[in-house]
């Protein structure tokens, strides 16, 4: 079924944050916490998901020349949705105000977020309404769980709690810090590729067994 | 019609319609999600609720006045709430302080430091000192009390009271006879 | 909803409205008249239509940097359609028809290793030094007494893309279920032992040595000695002995299997259907 295919492709095999690497400044500013990354995972969804419908239904009609300003735009309106209902839904509660302060500057960021305006560009321009809304949020939810992790490891790590809820007191500040971010974040991708080909090479081996390598010795 | 519509003039329209449907929609979205501006800071000083005035345009030697709000509190007495950024002295600079008067009377209700000022020397903050100032006539404050607030920081003790200082002058001008 | 309605400032609302539409009239009417000023004669645009067609594994195989050039250089005749491994044959035709050339190439293919040796071949001498197949090869035709022995040093390893080609029992070996058919391998082993078939081949002949007899026995254990039974035996005249080896005649094979059958090396093997 198409809907497995496109889950299967945001989640795992096209994973916009551990395979296809794009929106990296989002994910290391925001993978301190392990829920600044679900609030950023959920805004960028959002706005995905919300875009990539907007762009299918207008894919027609938007002339070829001015795709870019058009995708921005659309983006941009979104996004700034996004800014206002974390603030007004912040004003009502304090974590989601939390949240939305920890995003600072990486909230109208969104817009110019490589994997929003890649996917509006590669997929939602060239597919249908109901494809391109689930592009979009399977894209996210691969996206999110990326980050949720990410900031989990840098947060139970760096900061002995995970979620906000403290564990113990051993840390190791480097994590907290952006040069932590980078090796943490380098050591997932490298992790998630291992794993992954491994994977994809079985199951492209439908199960054959591979001798036992005896190369000659030279 | 066609003739009209030649490939330039469709892509601009199409990014004006574009552009004008959606910000439209966020402008109107805007007024819907409309969050009132949190005047927590002045209820921190004296409990109330509170609505934004203008402040007024006043000569004022001291410092500036922010934001200035009135407001009343349970048993309806009138209130003035003012967010002062003192003009510093010597090496002290610039204070934020909250202070809340009767809007009648121009007595303190109620008043604290919001962000202190740099200073060279540690900074020896006192709350119980500003609190002995409720009660005061705002009028009464004499400049430069060294007794006042802070012990063992004159500059910074003077840039809190040219806080005070302003607020008497805007009081006077504004709400006095 | 009407509701609603009160709140809203509609003065503001107008305002920020009117301040968009200027704005975007302005940067369209910009975009539009610097596009006009730039604006470069059309690039062919068959390059496209061709890029879709490809395989687009941007394997490299074809010389070029990418699928994108390969069509770029196929529209302008500096490349063939040979070239590419991995586009299928239907797709071929296809753009043989948008470039308005006859396509001659063959079908599909695949990629079989001519060898069977590895361990079962002697070693003329003991290799010491830098470990890649090409380097064994500058030095005196590398280790092994068969001169056209797979040396298993994995320099088809390192040129696929897909890791598609592994080595044990000193002999490469290529994962039909990996390869894409780009034919890197093909070009980088120093044997040139790596070749194309017909991807509907059913066997193929897994030795390229041109000696005879006892010579090849010395050498190795399963390599073709020669002895011509297969030719004799095949029932649709596909196989002919050239050079002491077996060459099969793919259109005319059937798949019988009787040279497979017959062969006392085994040198003859079938292949799985793909």
């Amino acid at each position: 079924m198409k809907v497995k295919e496109l889950a299967l492709d945001g989640i795992v095999r096209q994973n916009p944050a551990l395979k296809l690497v794009l929106g990296t400044c989002s994910i290391l500013a925001l993978s301190n916490e392990a829920i600044n990354g679900l609030g950023m995972g959920a805004a960028v969804t959002f706005v995905l998901i919300c875009s990539n419908l907007v762009i299918s239904i207008l894919r027609n009609i938007i002339p070829d020349k001015v795709r870019i300003p058009a995708f921005i735009l659309i983006i941009a309106t979104f996004v700034t949705v996004v800014k206002m209902l974390l603030y007004y839904l912040g004003s009502k509660s304090a974590a989601i105000m939390g949240i939305y302060n920890a995003m600072g500057v990486f909230l109208p960021l969104i817009v110019v977020n490589c994997i929003i305006l890649a996917r509006a560009e590669s997929f939602a321009s060239h597919n249908t309404i109901g494809l391109s809304v689930m592009d979009g949020l399977f894209m996210g939810i691969g996206y999110t769980v990326a980050l949720t992790l990410l900031g989990a490891v840098r947060e139970i790590l760096g900061n002995g709690s995970i979620f906000g809820v403290a564990l113990w007191n051993f840390k190791i500040a480097f994590f907290t810090t952006p040069a932590g971010a980078f090796m943490t974040y380098g050591m997932f991708i490298a992790l998630f590729t291992f794993v992954y080909d491994r994977i994809v090479r079985k199951q492209k081996l439908g199960g054959a067994k591979i001798l036992k390598p005896k190369t000659t010795e030279v | 019609m066609k003739k009209i519509l030649t490939p330039s003039v469709k892509c601009v329209l199409t990014l004006v319609i574009i552009a004008v449907v959606c910000v439209a929609a966020l402008a109107i979205l805007n007024d819907l999600l409309y969050v009132p501006p949190d005047f927590s800071a002045f209820s921190n000083a004296y409990e109330a609720e509170y609505d934004q005035v203008e402040v007024a345009d006043v000569a004022l030697t001291s410092g500036k006045v922010l934001l200035a709000v009135e407001g009343s509190d349970s048993q309806g007495k009138q209130l003035v709430g003012l967010y002062i950024e003192s003009a510093g002295y010597g090496k002290a600079k610039a204070f934020t302080v909250i202070i809340v008067l009767e809007k009648d009377t121009g007595i303190i209700l109620g008043s604290y430091i919001k962000e202190q000022g740099s200073s060279a020397a540690p900074y020896d903050y006192d709350e119980s000192k500003l609190a002995v100032l409720n009660g005061t006539n705002v009028a009464d404050i004499v400049p430069k009390d060294p007794e006042m607030v802070v012990t063992g920081a004159t500059h910074s003790s003077y840039a809190v009271m040219n806080a005070f200082v302003t607020a008497q002058e805007y009081y006077q001008a504004v709400y006095g006879e | 909803m009407l509701l609603f309605f009160r709140e809203i400032n509609w003065a503001s609302v107008g305002f920020t409205v009117a301040i968009m539409f200027a704005v975007a009239l302005l940067f369209g009417i910009i975009i539009m008249l610097i596009s006009r000023v730039t604006a470069v004669k059309g690039a062919d645009p068959r390059i496209a239509e061709i890029k879709a067609k490809l395989g687009g594994a941007n394997c490299g195989a074809c010389g070029k940097a990418g699928c994108e050039d390969f069509a770029k250089a196929l529209c302008e005749g500096t490349a063939t359609l040979e070239q590419c491994g991995q586009t299928s044959k239907e797709n071929k035709v296809a753009i043989s028809n948008i470039l308005g050339i006859n396509y001659t190439g063959g079908g599909d293919t695949r990629i079989v290793v001519a060898c069977s040796g590895g361990v079962n071949c002697k070693d003329k001498f003991e290799y010491q030094g830098y470990g890649d197949c090409v380097s064994q090869q500058m030095l005196a035709d590398g280790r092994k007494a068969c001169l056209t022995g797979c040396l298993g040093s994995g320099t088809c390893v390192n040129v696929c893309p897909v890791q598609a080609i592994d080595v044990y029992d000193g002999l490469s070996h290529i994962l039909d279920k990996v390869c894409i058919g780009c034919g890197s391998c093909v070009k980088a082993c120093p044997k040139n032992i790596i070749h194309r078939i017909p991807r509907d081949a059913k066997i193929y002949v897994a030795c390229s040595n041109n000696c005879k007899g006892r010579e090849v026995v010395e050498m190795c254990s399963t390599g073709c000695i020669g002895c011509g039974l297969c030719e004799k035996k095949c029932p649709e005249n596909a196989i002919h002995m050239e050079n002491n080896t077996p060459v099969i005649d793919y259109s005319k094979c059937t798949g019988c299997m009787t040279c497979v059958g017959v062969c006392p090396k085994k040198v003859i093997k079938p292949l799985e259907k793909l």
